[in-house]
């Protein structure tokens, strides 16, 4: 089946006045209609970047984007006119960002913004789009929805606007939703209305999601398959089931066990030592190799490359079948 | 059980909304903190959890005497604090110290790490230059910085590492308690685990008393032996982290834990996220009664009238009389 998005090794450099600024290197994503795929990561190892250059929304004097392939189902999207690809923003593929703010106008009313989606995408008359726009609210679990149309920003709590937001992404029914972080600045208790909302949501119109987030029980909640993302490359890349069950990058497995859950207490997390590198200093080996208890000679020298286990499963470690390998003695002997 | 360190008894804090230029009046109140009592006992670590806005930092700063409380007593060290006039705290001030979520509020950008830890140590000790020297770099080595660091300035130190500048400052004059207000929540995760390792082995090494704020369930039952659930300015219940995690007892806790998300993608579908209805209301205008009831599944009538007392069980404190009766745990007098 074709994938609903499908970004094939994606590289984002920036320009800045000490040279470029590699700050995504090789990013492959694919997600297919109905499913939802987490983009997990670390500050800075490019999630965001990846979304916005997916989107089309860097600005393409500072920016260079290169993939091998950016398709929206049957849509070139490297191919088409600056213009036709805005005109699906909104439209065919929708986005929501941490902040709320970033999509509303403080200055104008709810119902003025989201009536406005309809009337631009769908050409659609003024009162036919504010009753679409009402059973949009209200489907997004806004109380008297009729009269929050007439309400600012400002007069809505952070919960009730990301709530506005998803509802205005909604609208015209996207094939794909790109969520960036769109629960990280609210209560758990929200972010379970949020979350929930967009599960409702795709399993009523079979939308792809692809949901950027850093908290991995998001991930567990959340995701079909899932990309982690290191210093700008995806270094692993499998079905939730998998990674959660036999993480086959360090990192991957070293983040799993320095999590603090509720059901781990007891446990002395198991911190990654130092920091990730900036996209300005990245090593020139393993991206991970500095702060990997399994690093070689090789890792701290050579990159290594994408390798496919799998369809759909995919990892970047020279020593990840050794590694496997050695896990599953450990668990046996500890069984 | 270990000795009392530090309590609040029966504290509220309500900040005053006013309105008009020239003969402010009161017109409304914000009831960020209503009639909390705390107790820290010394080596003990308490967790404080709770949305936005239910009143977890005002009730550290009110701990502290950092902030003036409307009614009530704090307690430190066996004296009662409540009414110490700032020159008298400055006493106690270096036996009581924070630390913030925002790990650039603990560094002045204008001052370099070593100076920034040395900071408290001159304001409460004579040293001499060279001892000094001697404390701030014992005190970065404590939270794993190498004295090098000293030299440094705050914009070259990842969040991470500016997180221990604040720690080692905390730790500088030796302090017996610690508010720690969401001191891990602004860091990577991978980072988090450093400094929450971190947190407990000092508390090991040191015999040291935290409240740690956190809106972070996971983060508090790793780090603390008891917790207290705030919602809308009250603590609604309060135990040890395992009975409270394993088994919440108050409407409030059970939704909060239902909404935390598990970290295994079987159980997670198994359990889903529950939903909680409705918004948090104001603290302008909190619901009658209890203050959970428009959003709580158990309520009945009663729950509408007057707001339940935090009532004590053998080894919990749960402010709902449903919870209690369904729990149907004898209530100890
Ligand atoms: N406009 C820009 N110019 C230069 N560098 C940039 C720009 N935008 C992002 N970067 C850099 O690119 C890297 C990736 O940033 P990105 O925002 O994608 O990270 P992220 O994974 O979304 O992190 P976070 O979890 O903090 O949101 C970072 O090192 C960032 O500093
Ligand atoms: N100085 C102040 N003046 C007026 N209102 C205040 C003041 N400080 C806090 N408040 C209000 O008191 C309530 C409790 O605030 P507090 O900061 O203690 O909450 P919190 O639980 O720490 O929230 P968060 O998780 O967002 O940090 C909030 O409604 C807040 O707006
Ligand atoms: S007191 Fe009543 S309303 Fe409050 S939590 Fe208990 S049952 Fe619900
Ligand atoms: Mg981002
Ligand atoms: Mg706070």
């Amino acid at each position: 089946m074709t994938p609903a998005l499908q970004v094939e090794s994606l590289a984002v450099t920036f320009a800045s006045d000490r040279g470029p600024i590699a700050a995504v290197e090789d990013v492959s994503l694919r997600v297919a209609q109905g499913r939802t795929l987490c983009v997990v990561g670390e500050s800075g190892s490019g999630k965001s970047v990846s979304i916005l250059a997916t989107m089309g929304l860097l600005d393409p004097r500072r920016a260079t984007v290169r993939a091998t392939a950016l398709r929206l189902g049957d849509i070139d999207l490297l191919n088409l006119p600056a213009d036709q690809r805005r005109a699906l923003n909104g439209d065919r593929v929708a986005m929501v960002f941490q902040d709320p703010m970033t999509s509303l106008n403080p200055y104008l009313r709810i119902g003025t913004q989201l009536t406005e989606v309809l009337e631009v995408h769908r050409k659609m008359p003024r009162a036919l789009a504010a009753t679409h726009a009402i059973a949009m609210l209200h489907a997004v679990g806004i109380s008297a929805p009729t009269q929050r149309m007439r309400a600012y920003p400002h007069e809505l709590s952070g919960g009730m606007r990301q709530r506005v937001v998803l509802a205005m992404a909604l609208l015209c029914q996207p094939d794909v939703l790109l969520a960036d972080e769109p629960t990280t600045a609210l209560d758990v208790t929200i972010q379970a209305q949020v979350l929930q909302l967009i599960r409702d949501q795709q399993a009523q119109t079979g939308m792809a999601v692809v949901l950027v987030t850093h908290d991995m029980g998001v991930v567990a909640h959340m995701a079909d398959d899932v990309a982690v993302l290191y210093a700008g490359l995806v270094v692993e890349r499998a079905s939730v089931g998998d990674l959660f069950a036999a993480p086959r990058h360090p990192y991957t497995r070293a983040l799993l066990a320095s999590i603090p859950a509720t059901e781990s207490r007891g446990h002395r997390l198991q911190a990654i030592a130092g920091t990730p590198p900036s996209p300005a200093a990245r090593p020139p080996g393993c991206v991970f190799a500095p702060r990997c208890a399994s690093a070689q000679a090789l890792c701290l020298t050579t990159r290594p490359p994408e390798e496919t286990l799998a369809a759909d499963r995919t990892v970047r470690c020279f020593r990840h079948a050794e590694l496997a390998e050695l896990a599953e003695l450990a668990e046996r002997a500890d069984g | 059980m270990a000795e009392l360190l530090a309590q609040l008894i029966d504290v509220s804090v309500h900040f005053p909304v006013r309105d008009g230029l020239l003969l402010p009046r009161e017109v409304a109140r914000v009831r960020a903190v209503e009639r909390v009592s705390l107790a820290i006992h010394k080596g003990e670590a308490l967790g404080l959890v709770g949305e936005s806005g239910s009143g977890k930092s005002t009730t550290g700063r009110a701990l502290l005497r950092l902030q003036d409380v409307t009614t009530g007593r704090v307690q430190f060290a066996g004296e009662d604090i409540t009414h110490w006039p700032r020159q008298k705290l400055q006493a106690i001030r270096r036996r009581m110290t924070v630390v913030f979520q925002d790990p650039e509020a603990s560094c002045n950008p204008r001052m370099r790490i070593g100076d920034a830890v040395a900071e408290p140590l001159r304001v409460h000790e004579r040293l001499t230059h060279a001892e000094l020297q001697r404390r701030v770099g014992a005190l970065l080595d404590q939270v794993g910085l190498d004295t090098s660091f000293a030299l440094r300035w705050p914009h070259e130190l990842s969040g991470g590492q500016r997180q221990r500048v604040g720690i080692a400052r905390a730790l500088a004059t030796d302090p017996e308690l610690i508010v720690l207000d969401e001191p891990i929540s602004a860091l990577d995760v991978s980072i988090q685990a450093q400094v929450l390792n971190l947190l407990d082995d000092l508390r090991k090494q040191r015999g040291l008393s935290y409240l740690f704020i956190a809106h972070d369930l996971g983060a508090v039952a790793h780090l603390c032996d008891r917790v207290a659930v705030m919602y809308l300015g009250r603590v609604v219940e309060q135990g040890q982290v395992g009975d409270v995690i394993d088994a919440p007892l108050h409407p409030y806790t059970q939704a909060l834990l239902r909404s935390v998300p598990l970290h295994d993608p079987i159980a997670a579908r198994a359990r889903g996220l529950q939903v909680l209805d409705g918004e948090i209301p104001s603290p302008l205008a909190p619901p009658s009664g209890c203050a959970f009831h428009p959003r709580c599944r158990s309520a009945i009538p009663q729950c509408r009238q007057s707001p339940p007392e935090l009532a004590a069980l053998p080894t919990r404190q749960v402010a709902c009389p449903i919870a209690i009766r369904a729990a149907q745990l004898p209530i100890a007098s």
